[in-house]
């Protein structure tokens, strides 16, 4: 039986929990943080569920410290009234997997704590190698197989059009995985032939507008290619919009704009980013943490919007990332 | 205008004013000199000399009995130069004039030298013109009654006749005869005899010389050219007045054009200034209206920034309350939505034990139905869970009542902080303000340890939202002093006094810097991050308080921990009044 571990300031909130979960899982309830890390480091937890706001310790804080513990750990934050900074760093510290909503649905919640059991069980047989520490070797040896193998490397897809974007880019100099192209996309369509065409590793997307087309591409593009890594740039951020994207397109940094005044955030992401991209490439059981929750039905909605490109992309993110995932992994 | 022309146009006027001045002076002048007086007096001189003349060939005729005809000029002569000099005035400086007056002074002097020379002679002339009837009886008497001389008393006679003609009248011919008939005489040798002749012909050379110098020097004076020079002299004056005249016109025009110009100087300055004047009062009004312009949109601003204060202190307090309120709304809904899914099994499983009670207890006992029924009902009781579940359950039914509970806790803690459907203005309990703040402010100081040390305190009549804002600011601001700090103390305490009462806001957190202690209750001052506030909060408390008429006062110390004191006076009636319509 899968563990799961709670822990909230409100124990009547931990009651309830416990007792929705108690039939399906081991359900380990705290009310402190230091015991969550405590079980964490004793015990293999399949998923953590943490709520954002408690007095000694943020949820944020809480999933960043468990990630360092158990990487293997599904994290999820389950938040009444989550601050912005939470809610990115939740995702740039914490890598968290979901974003639940106090109050919740029962029926939904057990669904969401039942796939996130089931990737964290896949993540463990594929070898716990989810989320390695920035800077760390293996994206390098990746690239260094890549070319004795002949193969191009994984471009980047910049959708941005600022200047400032342009100049933090240009500004980062030619560290590893800068050896990647870049290619520029000033439409939605010129970002759809791109996926389609070439071998795209990270996507940098401008979600200022808050524009929709886009977030049905990057659900697309999650739910076809979930190797693809995506860094969201914005002006300001949304919580709903944060939370939403996290759950329905996965991605995998967050960056405020302007981005030149955060380039050295954006290098790191970058690099992080690329590496991530060749792991789940590598390692297709990986794909798992890249789930998201869009149900079929949108997706066929996504699809008719999108347009005939839509399908297009898909069938050709399809063919790239079996013949991807199709390599013998190292 | 130009800023560097204004000196210049300024330095032109002057030099302008100063020519004008200057010609005004030299066209003056003409009132000094008139022409009419001088060539009046021109006139006199003429008469007078033309008169001088007259006497003096009177005098030679002897219709003049006495000289004093014409020596009286003659005082007149000596005052001449200096009266022509006054005459013409300043004209007298004329070195062409000057010259003039001195000849004709010259002249008027050398013709009474002359005059007085005429005198002796004319003199000298009439005594021996009185003699000479006597001499010439004597001739007649004496040698001519020789024989061979009686030619010779007409001839005497002739001659004197002739001479007294000559000299009387001047006649030329008369002297001429003279001179002849004296020639005559003189061959006569007759009439060298004296005692015969009475001296006639020693007499007669006389008068005959006496007359001819006489004659000599009359016309001497007479030809003196006084009338000429003096008509010379008018004339030059005339001449000079009139090049002055013209000049003074060419002065006087040039006056009139330079005043034209200075006026018309006078009139751009005007314009100008008034021109200036025009454009600085446009400036001046949209200066003002810029200004007014920005008074509106400052007040705006503040108005705005007010708003915002007041929006961001409500949003932080909302963000609690909102959580506050969300948590058991959670618990609420997950406990119903549990009942709501075991309550199906569990009334099941209820009715099928009641079914296989009901068949078990009746006579008739069906043992095939029971155990079909108690079948079904162990089903439905697997279902439904093992019955500490149900107990479980119960527990959770206790937490969504404890949870409502907390949630009408949390709309009472609003309504009181709030007070808006109260009146604006009532009668305020300071202790009871404390903690209704206290709720509201839960999510606040959930960190820190708080101590009331209330004492009993009359109401004081204000407006309680208002003071309860005041609380929630000094609580807030004294929370985010103690930050984490799990020694953090936040103290309230309330005071009465004679005619006030305080309340007290206390912590032993980080304190405030002595240089930021003046500033903080300036508007817009803050410590804090941007964002996170506004700086308006103990702007906006002391406002309130000022508005209670009452005083807010501030200790700190760095490290220690800071003191807010919130006095305010127990209003009486009158004062009440006053403070509503403040309101």
């Amino acid at each position: 039986m899968a563990s799961v571990l709670l822990i909230d300031d409100e124990p009547r909130i931990l009651n309830g929990l416990r007792l929705l979960l108690k039939p399906h899982f081991n359900v380990i309830t705290t009310t402190q943080p230091d015991e969550v890390f405590r079980v964490l480091k004793s015990e293999p937890v399949d998923v953590l569920i943490s709520d954002q706001r408690m007095p000694q310790m943020e949820g944020v804080e809480v999933l960043r410290k468990a990630r360092e513990i158990s990487p293997g750990t599904v994290r999820v934050l389950l938040t009444g009234y989550a601050d912005l900074s939470a809610v990115v760093g939740a995702v740039n510290e914490g890598e968290v997997y979901r974003y639940l909503q106090k109050p919740w649905d029962n029926q939904k919640l057990l669904e969401q704590v039942v796939d996130a059991s089931r990737t964290s069980r896949q993540m463990r047989d594929a070898g716990d190698s989810a989320a390695p520490a920035p800077g760390s070797e293996p994206h390098a040896a990746a690239e260094r197989s890549r070319a004795a193998a002949g193969q191009p490397l994984p471009v980047l897809a910049v959708f941005d059009r600022d200047a400032s974007t342009m100049r933090a880019l240009d500004g980062l100099g030619d560290a590893g995985w800068l050896a990647c192209e870049r290619i520029h996309c000033q439409t939605l369509d010129e970002l759809l032939a791109t996926l389609t065409r070439r071998d795209v590793g990270v996507l940098l997307a401008d979600f200022s507008q808050s524009d929709q087309n886009l977030e049905r591409l990057l659900r697309m593009v999650k739910s076809q290619a979930p190797a693809v890594q995506t860094i969201i740039s914005s002006r300001y951020f949304d919580v709903d919009a944060i939370m939403r994207l996290v759950n329905e397109t996965r991605p995998f940094r967050f960056v405020s704009k302007p981005l030149d005044r955060h380039a050295h955030i954006l290098s790191v992401y970058l690099a992080a980013a690329f590496q991530k991209y060749d792991s789940v490439r590598q390692n297709t059981a990986l794909t798992a943490f890249e789930k998201t929750t869009v149900d079929e039905a949108t997706m066929e909605r996504d699809r008719t919007l999108l347009g005939s490109l839509g399908a297009a992309l898909k069938q050709a993110l399809l063919g790239r990332f079996f013949r991807g995932g199709a390599r013998p992994a190292r | 205008m130009n800023r560097a022309r204004l000196p210049l146009a300024i330095g032109g006027l002057i030099l302008l004013i100063a020519a004008v001045a200057w010609l005004y002076r030299a066209t003056d002048g003409e009132v000094a000199l008139n022409i009419a007086e001088v060539n009046a007096e021109f006139r006199k001189l003429e008469r007078l000399d033309a008169d001088w003349n007259t006497d003096v060939l009177r005098s030679r005729t002897g219709l003049n009995r006495s000289y004093d005809a014409v020596v009286q000029p003659l005082t007149t002569v000596d005052q001449i130069h200096g009266s022509l000099t006054a005459t013409v005035g300043d004209l007298a400086r004329e070195p062409a004039l000057a010259r003039r007056i001195d000849e004709l002074g010259d002249l008027f002097e050398r013709k009474t030298t002359l005059i007085d020379a005429f005198k002796s002679q004319d003199a000298l002339l009439k005594n021996s013109m009185r003699y000479f009837p006597t001499a010439v009886t004597e001739v007649l008497n004496g040698v001519a009654k020789d024989r061979g001389n009686a030619d010779l008393g007409p001839l005497a006679q002739d001659f004197m006749n002739r001479m007294l003609h000559a000299a009387s009248t001047g006649d030329a011919d008369s002297m001429a005869a003279a001179r002849l008939l004296l020639d005559q005489l003189r061959g006569r040798p007759a009439l060298d005899d004296v005692d015969r002749t009475g001296n006639f012909l020693r007499h007669a050379i006389t008068v005959h010389e006496q007359l001819e110098r006489s004659e000599a020097v009359l016309a001497e004076i007479m030809a003196i050219p006084v009338t000429a020079r003096l008509g010379e002299l008018g004339a030059a004056v005339n001449e000079i007045f009139e090049q002055r005249r013209a000049t003074q016109a060419t002065w006087r025009a040039a006056l009139v054009a330079l005043s034209a110009v200075l006026l018309a100087l006078v009139f751009v300055l005007a314009w100008v200034v008034w021109r200036s004047y025009r454009r600085l009062e446009d400036a001046v009004a949209a200066r003002t209206r810029e200004l007014s312009n920005a008074l509106v949109e400052l007040k705006e601003t503040q108005a705005q920034v007010v708003q915002t204060e007041k929006m961001s202190s409500l949003g932080q307090m909302v963000a609690g309350i909102v959580h506050e309120i969300n948590t058991p709304v959670a618990y609420v809904k997950n406990s119903l939505q549990l009942i709501q899914m075991q309550f199906q099994a569990v009334a099941e499983a209820y009715a099928h034990s009641q079914a296989f009670v009901d068949i078990m207890t009746s006579r008739e006992r069906d043992n095939k139905e029971a155990r079909a029924r108690l079948r079904q009902a162990r089903a439905a009781m697997e279902a439904a869970g093992p019955a500490e579940d149900l107990v479980d359950l119960g527990q959770t039914v206790t937490d969504s009542l404890d949870g409502v509970a907390r949630i009408t806790e949390i709309v009472n803690d609003l309504r009181n902080f709030s007070r808006l459907d109260r009146a604006a203005y009532d009668a305020f309990d300071l202790n009871r303000g404390f903690d209704s703040t206290l709720s509201i402010a839960r999510n606040v100081v959930k960190h820190v340890q708080v101590v009331r040390d209330y004492t009993p305190v009359p109401t004081v009549w204000c407006s309680p939202s208002q003071i309860n804002q005041v609380m929630l600011n000094l609580i807030t601001n004294a929370c985010q002093a103690l930050g984490r700090d799990p020694q953090g103390t936040l103290t309230l305490r309330t005071r009465a006094h004679d005619d006030t009462v305080q309340f007290i806001v206390e912590d032993n957190g980080s304190g405030i810097p002595e240089e930021v202690l003046p500033k903080i209750f300036d508007p817009f001052f803050t410590t804090k991050k941007v964002g996170e506030g506004t700086g308006l909060g103990l702007s906006i408390t002391r406002r309130i308080v000022d508005t209670h008429k009452g005083t807010i006062e501030v200790r700190s110390e760095p490290g220690v921990g800071t003191t807010f004191t919130v006095t305010l006076p127990v209003a009486s009636a009158d004062a009440s009044a006053e403070l509503a319509e403040a309101a």
